[in-house]
């Protein structure tokens, strides 16, 4: 090969492509999770690739503002690559539903840009689908949301999962504007409990680290929350502790509990989050292959102040663990059609394929 | 007995006291000749011997569930872990030294030169505190970099201070502490958390 092809073939950090039987698998399970999608009322949407970044800028904070491809357009002004479906997507809704019936249900499956660190090459995270249900508030909507995931987890046919279930909300009331919520959010991404107790008391930590399964929480958190003390920002942390445990308590009406984990150092990660949030991870994957939570007030940043609820998938995660995908990609082999000449392997093929068969006429 | 916990050790300077601390909570490890990887004699620990700069990569893909490495090396991976404990060896500071009787970098005004292996700690500390930085990124040996010339000022990992002191250089301020932890891959944790902390209350135990 010439160094100029040599060149050529050169493939920039971040991006990815994928051919033949693995895109093939992608595409199948794609297309299980948009029907799923559309048989519960969702509805497809499509974002940009890229928008304003002023837009978005007071919304990020300093990790996604660092990993964020920017841009100027030709009349100068700032623009941002697509690096949240969830951030474009309530731009949008905001645009669009201001006078429209709500709850609105939108489902979408797109790629993001954004940078990684050379040894995240992986790049496993840049193709997402999700949904988001718009104008639906309190448990009725955050249930739906669960169970959507949690039907899709169990159509896709994974190896062990577990969805744990955290609360933003227990996390702002905790705080109550004593500590810096981003600054307790690395601490507890990281479960570093002694810099925990550093900054925010023990007490206070010995809750927001609290992980185990619902009935675990509901017997342990009413102590872990007396023990922070009674002033009065205890009661709104008693009352979104129990907005969790009712919610938990619904689910297990139709949920298998050893799939569920209450695990308050989920906060969601990003800073929108206000209500409940939703990490699933499956044996296999390095890192959560759905994340998701209750954030009422980021269409209101757009000008439509509506909650919202919802949840991403990290497709090219599943993809590799999923039974349906590989099962999908087995059971239907390309076949070669049968016949003298074109014309009648043409003619096989069609009858073929209205069989369900995948036929190749040579 | 479930499937062991896949574990990252280092080799160099950590790799003996690794050894001895599980050794001594009975989980007796033995690398055979020429080896990268043991079962503990509990059969509780899958052991990977990787080098100390690899050891968050294979943490990061989830090859290892966990690993025992400084914050030095994770914080330059850029990656993030969860932090199940802290061990009681192997514990050093990171500082900023330079020729005894130099200023200190914030005395000195203008841009500091600064040779170091730990270029994401340094870079961070000098932005926080808004003193321009020129940074020479080094593989080791740093202490020979003012001694010939090549920049004034070296970040580096100090524990007794004698290297320092036997090339004539001093601590000149203080970058902080740096533990050497038990970490764990969050996916790896959030599947295995009880089971961790299990292993977590043997490690802790007197030995």
């Amino acid at each position: 090969m010439s160094p100029d092809n040599r060149q050529r073939l050169r493939t920039p950090q971040g991006t990815e492509s994928f051919f033949l039987e693995e895109a093939y698998r992608h595409r199948q399970l794609l297309r299980m999770t948009e029907d799923h999608f559309a048989s519960w009322g969702y509805l497809p949407v499509l974002t940009p690739v890229f928008d304003y970044y002023e837009t978005y800028r007071p919304l990020l904070d300093r990790s996604q503002v660092e990993r964020s491809y920017r841009f100027p357009d030709r009349e100068g002004e700032l623009l941002m690559l697509r690096s949240d479906i969830t951030l474009f997507l309530a731009k949008q809704m905001g645009l669009s539903l201001k006078d429209a019936p709500l709850p609105r249900r939108v489902y979408y499956a797109d790629s993001i840009i954004r940078h990684q660190e050379e040894e995240d090459i992986s790049s496993d995270e840049f193709f997402q689908s999700g949904a988001e249900l718009i104008g639906l508030k309190g448990q009725e909507g955050d249930l739906e949301v669960l169970m959507l995931l949690n039907d899709l987890m169990d159509a896709m046919r994974l190896p062990s999962w577990r969805m744990h279930i955290g609360s933003r909300a227990i996390l702002d009331a905790v705080l109550e504007g004593t500590a810096d919520p981003a600054e307790v959010g690395d601490l507890l991404e990281l479960r570093d409990r002694e810099g925990m107790y550093r900054l925010i008391g023990k007490e206070k930590a010995n809750l927001l680290l609290f992980l185990g399964t619902p009935d675990e929480f509901t017997e342990l958190s009413t102590e872990l929350v007396r023990a922070i003390g009674d002033s009065s920002a205890v009661s709104s942390v008693v009352e979104a502790v129990n907005d969790l445990k009712s919610l938990a308590s619904e689910l297990s009406a139709t949920v298998s509990m050893e799939k569920i984990r209450i695990d308050l150092s989920e906060h969601g990660g990003q800073p929108y989050y206000t209500g409940f949030t939703v990490r699933a991870y499956v044996d296999g994957a390095n890192s959560a292959i759905a994340s998701g939570g209750r954030y009422d007030k980021l269409l209101g940043s757009f000008g439509s102040p509506s909650p919202a609820a919802g949840f991403s998938l990290m497709m090219r995660k599943i993809e590799p663990l999923s039974g349906f995908a590989a099962d999908a990609a087995e059971e239907s082999p390309v076949r070669i059609a049968e016949g003298n000449n074109f014309t009648g392997r043409y003619r096989d093929a069609t009858r073929r394929r209205k069989n369900g068969e995948r036929v190749a006429i040579t | 007995m479930s499937k062991p916990h896949t574990i990252a050790i280092p080799k160099g300077r950590l790799l003996d006291s690794v050894v001895k601390y599980f050794t001594a909570r009975g989980m007796d490890i033995r690398f055979g000749s020429r080896k990268l990887s043991a079962v503990d004699s509990t059969g509780r620990l899958e052991i990977y011997k990787v080098k100390n700069h690899d050891l968050p990569a294979y943490v990061h893909h989830g090859i290892a569930g966990l690993g025992i490495v400084g914050d030095d090396t994770v914080t330059e991976s850029g990656h993030s872990f969860t932090r199940i404990l802290t061990l009681p060896f192997g514990g050093t500071r990171l500082c900023v030294a330079a020729p005894k009787g130099s200023l200190t970098p914030g005395q000195l005004g203008g841009t500091v030169t600064v040779a170091t292996s730990y270029v994401r700690m340094t870079r961070d500390w000098f932005h926080r505190r808004g003193i321009p930085v020129k940074i020479i990124r080094l593989g080791g040996s740093v202490e020979l970099a003012p001694v010939l010339g090549l920049a004034p000022y070296i970040v580096d990992l100090v524990e007794t201070g004698s290297t320092l002191a036997a090339n004539g250089l001093e601590v000149v301020a203080d970058l902080g502490d740096i533990k050497v932890r038990l970490i764990a891959n969050p996916a790896y944790f959030k599947l295995h958390y009880r089971e961790i902390a299990e292993l977590a209350d043997i490690m802790m135990r007197e030995s």
